[in-house]
């Protein structure tokens, strides 16, 4: 049995998409990757680790990021939110900590409190994002 | 003078006796009238002659004359003219005058009788009078035939002059001896006198020791006294109706006290002394006793004419006693006014005053009341009572402020009466209207204020006496004595009261300031003074063991020795608070200790004022709170900690309802899936509690403790027979926080497979779950037994495998495996010993 909801017209920019969630609570990050997939992107990778995040995004450029601020080991995320700012990456902050925890760079960001429904997460990531202009493991500069 | 004219006489009268003399002077004699005497011998005698001489003939023609006769009568007579005497004018001595044919050289002349011891004045031409005696002394020749006579003139105005002058002291002496108030008496010793001569012979040596033993003898000496004379004073002062009453004796005016001073006149006698003063006590002939002063002279071979001046002094004496009493009673104030002088306690000085006033005054009852000022205006408190009890005054309760007592508690006078009854000022006020049924019978009354130097009001004096009329203006002055002296002591007493009070004081307020110097030194906050220019002025202990600076060194230094650079303006804010008179509260920041190390600390700081109440400097109290903030840090820490693990407790609650959602056939068994999952992991995380004592940034539990929390439940159901079917073994390791959530999920799901469809299932099936480290990794085997037997493995992987797989690789990067075994599935998990840590 599955309760879904249909995505909104924002979720259409999701179809196709490349997306990277960094969230080091695997059981959301599951959770996203499966609504991620409904929606219908079409490359979806989980990392719980912030060097994992680091290491991926060397090489994979992706259309929009899901960024959890608190890793494993007390470890911000923030680094990996300076790589995407300068590789022009929208991202959005879900996070359990207050917003006063990201950084000044970054204040402008969308900001999402967990818990959050996993439909609004998603609708956020959306409206951030312009429509994908590549496929899959292809890194695009976007302006 | 009188001596050379005594002299003189004799001279002429020996030169005129003398036969051989004679005949030359006849011859002299015989000259013509009008010729002057020749140088003769005798001629040159008479002119030396300091005395008067003259001589005329037969008929009293003036023959000669010499100077001092001359001299004498003021006029140079014609020789052979004047007649008897060259006088101008002559006078008896009574002033009845004397015709010159009557003067004493007519008679001489006319008797041819010498005559003597006649006196008479000459008047000069100029009106002066000379009182002379004339020595008229006729001559004969030698047929004895009347020739002449000669006369020397003697001068006796000086004797007249003395004479004068002691019938003017006589008369005077009289007038005095008559007027003046002292008694004279003559008296008559002799007979005494015999009787001492016969007490002598007797061989009596000591006339006290005699007549002691012989009181008759000493009345019979007194008896002998015979008065003779006394002056009229004797009789006013005797009350005698005359002279004779007086004169009849002695014992009449003598007291028993007499009698012993009359020995003593007696022992003056005795032993030849011719004066004797004393004083002694007479009586007058009507009973009147007199106090007496006298003196006796004793005259005459057997003291027959006894002087006695005899002088009143009763009014003396009376004064004596007066003067006595007076001196009785100043003596009385001087040493009261000692005695309180040197006395510093109210009561005493008060009882004091208050007994010695009541007997100078000559009061029945004496009272003082003490001022006390109470809210109607005016009560006074019975402070000290003489000559009556205190329950005589204590029925009526307080005098108040009325008509009678007014001016003493007010200060403004004394009040003195002879009847207070009769006093216009009394019987005015309720509720007695005069005095109260049963108050002490007072008629004569007298108050006195007594009042402070500073012009407040003491208290009163009160006396009052039941006669009346008892007190005199005396006995006011003497009370009004007292009462300065009271309140002078009173005063006394008070600042005496008033020092101790102040030493009292100031020994507490010492001995607080001591309590409060060890307070500041004992306590641990530091507490630090300084005065307006910053410059510390106190340091207490705890100061010397924050900042590690020692009294000595921090002590006159500013401030700004304790303030890093960058905060220095801090100071100045500070301080201009002060000035305003604001305190600081808690204010928190940063100060440097000696080494240079930096504190956090937070600040109190007040103004300190001075007496005058001017702010003079300001007091900090200067807390570490370096363990507080780091404390707050933590804490901030962990409820971020918290904060966040709740939030991500509830998104993973979420998913797990999510996924529950996506698995389950049914809505029951959604419930029940959820339930369970939630159920493990509320269980799993409970094993890890925050605690500052742990790490900071993660907690732990241990891997054994979560195998055994998340199967519990199925350990319960599965203890329904003999022997444990869920064993669980094996090495312990730390498990992160993080990690916990999937191992929880990870093995509730191999636990509620087993339930379902392995050896869970089954009352006969058993699990074993042992761990163990190899290298880096946990490798945990999961192994069912006595379950369903297996055939394969399954045709698809069911949710709980595709979870568990998922959630190794994802989460902890680990790999899983299942061994489908027939006895029943052997899984195996290997996972990162790193992975897990966190």
């Amino acid at each position: 049995m599955q309760a879904r909801t249909s995505p909104s017209r924002d979720a259409n920019r999701l179809v196709g998409s490349r997306i990277l969630v960094v969230e080091d609570e695997f059981i959301l990050a599951w959770e996203l990757e499966r609504e991620l997939y409904a929606a219908g992107c079409a490359s979806v990778r989980l990392v719980t680790l912030v060097e994992e995040a680091l290491r991926e995004l060397r090489f994979w450029q992706p259309d929009g990021v899901l960024l959890d601020l608190r890793m494993r080991d007390g470890l911000s995320s923030l680094p990996v939110a300076d790589v995407l700012h300068d590789l022009g990456v929208p991202f959005v902050i879900v996070t359990g900590q207050n917003p006063d925890a990201v950084s000044e760079r970054h204040r402008a960001r969308p900001f999402l409190h967990k818990p959050c429904p996993t439909a609004t997460i998603l609708a956020t990531l959306s409206r951030i994002m312009d429509e994908p202009v590549s496929t899959d493991d292809q890194v695009s500069h976007q302006s | 003078m009188a001596d050379a004219s005594v002299a003189a006489v004799r001279d002429f009268e020996r030169l005129i006796n003398e036969p051989a003399t004679v005949q030359d002077m006849a011859k002299a004699l015989q000259l013509p009238p009008g010729t002057e005497l020749g140088d003769g011998y005798f001629g040159q005698l008479l002119q030396a002659l300091p005395t008067a001489v003259y001589a005329t003939d037969a008929e009293g023609r003036i023959v000669f004359y010499n100077e001092a006769a001359a001299a004498l009568w003021g006029y140079r007579p014609t020789l052979g003219e004047s007649a008897f005497c060259g006088s101008w004018k002559l006078y008896w001595p009574d002033g009845t005058p004397l015709p010159h044919d009557e003067c004493p050289m007519a008679l001489a002349l006319k008797t041819k009788q010498a005559v003597r011891g006649m006196e008479a004045v000459a008047e000069r031409p100029d009106g002066t009078r000379v009182p002379f005696v004339p020595h008229p002394t006729p001559l004969f020749d030698a047929a004895g035939i009347l020739v002449g006579a000669v006369n020397m003139l003697v001068d006796i105005s000086d004797q007249q002059q003395i004479e004068q002058r002691l019938r003017e002291s006589e008369t005077r002496y009289r007038s005095i001896v008559d007027n003046v108030s002292v008694a004279f008496w003559e008296e008559d010793f002799s007979a005494v006198v015999e009787m001492l001569v016969g007490l002598r012979a007797q061989g009596v040596n000591d006339l006290h020791d005699y007549f002691q033993a012989h009181p008759d003898q000493l009345a019979e000496a007194i008896r002998r006294v015979r008065v003779v004379d006394a002056n009229d004073f004797t009789i006013e002062l005797f009350e005698a109706d005359g002279k004779q009453t007086l004169l009849r004796s002695l014992s009449d005016v003598f007291l028993p006290e007499t009698e012993l001073i009359f020995i003593d006149e007696l022992v003056a006698l005795w032993e030849g002394r011719r004066r004797f003063t004393g004083e002694t006590v007479l009586r007058t002939l009507k009973g009147k006793r007199l106090d007496v002063m006298f003196t006796m002279v004793f005259e005459g071979e057997r003291a027959e004419r006894t002087l006695v001046s005899i002088l009143d002094i009763s009014a003396r004496k009376a004064a004596e006693r007066a003067v006595l009493a007076q001196t009785y009673r100043l003596e009385k104030l001087n040493r009261v006014a000692r005695a309180i002088s040197s006395d510093l306690q109210l009561d005493h000085i008060v009882q004091t005053v208050t007994d010695a006033a009541t007997e100078l005054s000559g009061a029945r009852f004496g009272a003082f009341f003490y001022n006390v000022i109470d809210a109607q205006g005016g009560h006074y408190q019975l402070y000290a009572l003489s000559g009556a009890p205190r329950a005589a005054f204590e029925r009526f309760g307080m005098p108040r402020a009325t008509a009678i007592f007014a001016p003493t508690f007010r200060g403004t006078g004394i009040v003195r009466s002879a009847d207070i009854r009769r006093d216009p000022r009394y019987g005015k006020n309720v509720p007695h209207h005069g005095m109260p049924v049963g108050h002490l019978p007072v008629v004569s009354y007298l108050a006195v204020p007594v009042i402070s130097r500073s012009g407040e009001v003491h208290g009163g004096l009160f006396f009052g006496h039941d006669h009346p009329g008892v007190f005199t203006r005396d006995s006011e002055d003497i009370v009004a004595a007292i009462a300065a002296h009271a309140a002078i002591a009173l005063d006394n007493a008070r600042l005496l009261q008033s020092a101790q009070a102040e030493a009292t004081f100031r020994r507490r307020a010492d001995e607080a300031s001591q309590r409060l110097a060890a307070i500041v030194e004992s306590t641990d906050d530091a507490i630090i003074s300084k005065n307006l220019d910053g410059i510390i002025t106190s340091w207490n202990r705890s100061a010397q063991r924050l900042f590690g600076y020692t009294p000595g060194e921090a002590i006159g230094q500013s401030i700004m020795l304790l303030i890093p650079p960058d905060r220095h303006d801090e100071e100045l804010t500070i301080l201009s608070r002060i000035r305003r008179g604001e305190h600081l509260d808690h204010y928190e920041t940063i100060r440097r200790r000696k080494d240079g190390s930096l504190v956090e600390v937070s600040l109190t700081v007040s103004p300190v004022r001075d007496a005058d109440g001017r702010i003079a400097g300001a007091s900090k109290i200067a807390r570490d709170i370096t363990d507080r903030r780091r404390a707050e840090e933590q804490q901030e820490l962990l409820v971020r900690e918290m904060s966040h693990r709740i939030k991500n407790l509830f998104a993973v609650t979420n998913s797990v309802v999510a996924l529950s959602a996506r698995s389950a056939r049914t809505p029951q068994d959604m419930a029940t899936a959820v339930q369970g999952r939630l159920s493990a992991l509320t269980r799993a995380h409970d094993l890890v509690r925050p605690s500052q004592a742990q790490q900071r940034f993660g907690q732990h539990a241990s891997l054994q403790a979560i195998i055994r929390t998340t199967l519990s439940p199925y350990v319960e159901a599965a203890r329904s027979t003999l022997h444990d079917r869920i064993d669980i073994s094996g090495t312990d390791v730390p498990v992160g926080s993080t990690a916990i959530t999937s191992l929880a999920l990870i093995l509730h799901e191999f636990a509620t497979n087993a339930a379902k469809y392995g050896a869970l299932s089954l009352s006969t099936g058993s699990v074993t779950v042992d761990c163990t480290v190899v290298g880096d990794d946990m490798l945990m085997t999961w192994q069912e037994r006595g379950g369903p037997p297996l055939a394969g493995p399954p045709e698809s992987e069911g949710f709980g495998g595709q979870l568990a797989r998922r959630m190794v690789a994802g989460q902890f990067d680990g790999e899983a495996t299942w061994d489908w075994q027939p006895e029943g599935v052997v899984i195996r998990l290997s996972i990162p010993l790193a992975r897990l840590a966190t």
